[in-house]
């Protein structure tokens, strides 16, 4: 995809999104945020995270895919263009999250998160794209509720928290593999 | 990288698409050249899977591919293929949300017609071309079915590309724009090729110079639609009463039963149409 298509396909692209659900989920974490900021709870750093993750991968369905599946500019890129258009609310979100709870930056766990279904959704059927949101909410699960696995296994519940641009560095990797299926 | 042939056409051979245990497509081969190509065949029959390989959409197990002469098996010739190319899917779903032009000026952006002036002038052109230039502000969820349907084979068009790949393209069309349809990709099909997949007899009849019937998968027969309608020559009749021996047979609105299949020999054969030839390949192979 050359920058000009990029460029001029990022505003229908945004157009094309289905942004109340986005929106509310955004809303709904920097609430969550203020919250337990107000109720001095610990940060919910994580859980913002994870919404707000899988709010975005959930944005990668697209209705009209089978309509645009043989236009030049590939599945990937058209994805690629949803999840920019789809960053600009919840990077943000999660930024003002993290700022109001005075907790972890929850943007990178967001983008690693993403990054990891982004991933799996590259090596889905296209149809399966909307599969590739149990990603960050698995995972986010995985990190709340899995407190007695065994330690490997525990830091790979947390390892997008903990070490989220590798994660990103693995899913790219992943994606790059896939991207001629 | 190969050379672009002359003359649109497709190759496909030894073509093979399984899901699962299913085999959708099964080893078929076919030569395409420029003109109307009409895919006919029962529900099930491949016709959608064989398309979507044609459209670089879905990837072969097995076969060879020549589109437009380059193979979509390798990425940079796949790209080639799709810049030369148009697909209408079966039902494809739209953005509610968008006008009619929004949505064509979209699937031109990803065609990549960066040229702003030029491509509202294309849009323009293709919105014209399927009788919908009148609703191009009107919102996609206030369109028709059959209005729908029409702007979906205007992104396909948008660019004049060299092959048209269009499933069931007349589905929610009413006659008058059914033969608006045959004017268009008979225009089309002059400088390229179309690949159209259809249940209806009429529409191979009136448009297309090549029909393809497949059922199980296979190709039962591949030629000009006489050839179809001459598979049927001696192998239909009628007669006022259902025959036991008959492959087919059904009451015709004037009162007689119309059969299919090896004719007694005390009947006289009637004069078969190319739903009779289609009925026919369907049953046995060619």
């Amino acid at each position: 995809m050359s920058p000009a298509t990029a460029r001029q396909a990022l505003g229908p692209t945004a157009r094309a999104l289905r942004w109340p659900p986005t929106v509310a989920v955004a809303a709904a974490a920097v609430g969550a945020a203020w919250l337990a900021a107000a109720t001095g709870k610990p940060s919910p750093a994580p859980v913002v995270a994870g919404i707000l993750a899988t709010v975005a991968v959930t944005a990668l369905n697209d209705p009209a895919d089978e309509l645009l599946a043989a236009v030049p500019t590939g599945r990937l890129a058209r994805r690629m263009l949803r999840l920019v258009a789809v960053g600009a609310v919840v990077l943000p979100a999660a930024a003002v999250a993290s700022a109001i709870d005075a907790g972890p930056n929850a943007a990178p766990p967001v983008l690693a998160l993403t990054a990891a279904g982004l991933a799996v959704a590259t090596w889905l059927p296209p149809r399966g794209a909307a599969g590739a949101a149990a990603v960050p909410a698995g995972w986010l699960a995985a990190a709340q509720w899995l407190d007695g696995l065994p330690a490997p296994l525990r830091e790979l519940a947390v390892w997008w928290f903990t070490h989220p641009w590798q994660v990103v560095v693995v899913a790219a990797a992943a994606v790059a593999l896939g991207r001629s299926r | 990288m190969t050379t672009r042939h002359a003359t649109a056409r497709v190759t496909v051979a030894g073509l093979t698409k399984r899901f699962g245990d299913t085999v959708a497509v099964d080893g078929i081969d076919l030569t395409l050249t420029g003109g109307v190509v009409g895919l006919l065949g029962p529900n099930g029959a491949g016709k959608t899977t064989v398309l979507r390989m044609l459209a670089t959409v879905l990837a072969p197990d097995s076969g060879r591919l020549d589109i437009l002469g380059y193979d979509p098996a390798t990425p940079a010739e796949r790209l080639e293929i799709r810049r030369r190319l148009g697909y209408l899917p079966q039902n494809p779903e739209l953005y509610p949300s968008f006008t009619a032009f929004d949505l064509v000026d979209y699937v031109a952006v990803l065609k990549e017609h960066a040229d702003r002036r030029r491509r509202r002038l294309e849009c323009l052109r293709v919105l014209e071309l399927v009788g919908l230039a009148g609703s191009k502000d009107t919102k996609i969820r206030e369109l028709s079915g059959g209005m729908r349907q029409r702007l979906a084979l205007a992104a396909a068009l948008v660019g004049d590309p060299d092959l048209l790949v269009l499933d069931e393209p007349a589905g929610g069309l009413d006659p008058e724009q059914r033969l608006e349809l045959r004017s268009m990709l008979s225009t089309t099909a002059a400088r390229g090729a179309v690949v159209m997949s259809t249940h209806n007899t009429a529409e191979v009849a009136a448009l297309c110079q090549t029909v393809v019937v497949m059922a199980g998968g296979a190709v039962r027969f591949s030629g000009s639609p006489d050839d179809l309608r001459h598979l049927a020559v001696g192998r239909v009749w009628e007669s006022d009463r259902p025959a036991a021996e008959g492959a087919r047979s059904w009451l015709t609105p004037q009162g007689l039963y119309r059969h299919l299949g090896t004719a007694p020999a005390d009947v006289s054969p009637a004069t078969p149409t190319l739903e009779d030839g289609y009925l026919l390949a369907i049953r046995e192979p060619a």
